[in-house]
């Protein structure tokens, strides 16, 4: 008998095939989307763990209903609208039978900041499958908005790994103007300061 | 660590030679880092919650690794 320390190869059921899954039926489906949360954190940072995956979404009740349907093989699909406590968006939750990994997808809202960091994702590749991504200056005001909320340091991290990472590749007035808007810009200084503080001579991102 | 692998953050303090590592790997393969850590995590409690109960059948492991998270999520969303 051949026990699981002697398996070659991968197995596929896992959570890396699981966002895999979703972004196949999201691209399938012609849902605008937009890959957020800390795998967009990732994205451009020194990479952490994540216990979900977060999505953007623009759509509408049937396309959505479709969307489940595509997926329902290997999620089970919670299709009662929830409620976000801490940002006040809704979202649906997405669960990977075999892992038990989450997939959230928040509804596009009318909130301008919203729609700004909508507006300015932009295209990669995750696995051979077109990826839409938020921008990393639009990672970095909503992670300072969580921050002011929940007080979460997951998120404090998040934002020092962005800056740390991505040095003067920012665009700070773009950052600044959001912070300002969502009085989040005491915490942005002081974060990005922190960082500075201990970054080697020399490095710009 | 070698040249190839994919540096973790450490919240502690900002290991620069990391950041520096990082940015020679594409941003995708760093979602998939992230993504294979979480996978890591899952084997590893779902490894113990079956040394803890030696009579569990996996649809039992699977619902008690569920009942895990769940409660991992409250205290995260005590902050």
């Amino acid at each position: 008998m051949v026990g699981p320390f002697c398996q070659t190869g991968r197995s596929l059921v896992n959570e890396v095939e699981a966002v895999r899954q979703v972004l196949l039926a999201l691209n399938a489906s012609g849902i605008p989307y937009a890959l957020s949360g800390s795998l967009a954190s990732n994205f451009y940072a020194v990479a952490r763990s994540t216990k979900d995956a977060d999505f953007i979404v623009e759509t509408d009740a049937a396309s959505l209903a479709r969307l489940f349907d595509s997926l329902r093989d290997q999620f089970d699909t919670d299709r009662q609208l929830s409620f976000e406590m801490v940002t006040h968006t809704t979202r649906y939750i997405l669960d990977h039978r075999a892992t038990a990994f989450k997939i959230e997808l928040f509804l596009l809202s009318d909130d301008p900041f919203d729609r700004s960091r909508f507006a300015r994702r932009r295209l990669d590749e995750y696995e051979g499958v077109p990826v839409w991504v938020l921008s990393p200056e639009d990672v970095v005001v909503q992670k300072l908005r969580w921050l002011k909320l929940s007080r979460n340091p997951k998120h404090r991290e998040d934002v020092r790994r962005v800056f740390a990472f991505s040095g003067d590749g920012l665009d700070m007035p773009y950052v600044s103007h959001w912070a300002d808007t969502h009085g989040t810009r005491a915490l942005l200084d002081e974060i990005r300061a922190e960082v500075e503080r201990c970054r080697p001579p020399g490095d710009a991102g | 660590m070698a040249e190839n692998e994919i540096p973790i953050w450490d919240p502690d303090a900002i290991d620069w030679e990391d950041v520096r590592r990082s940015r020679r790997t594409p941003g995708m393969q760093r979602v998939i880092a992230s993504l294979r850590l979480q996978e890591m995590g899952r084997k590893m409690t779902m490894q113990a919650i079956r040394r803890q109960h030696p009579g569990a059948d996996e649809a039992e492991v699977m619902r008690i690794y569920r009942e895990w998270l769940a409660r991992s999520a409250r205290l995260d969303a005590l902050w």
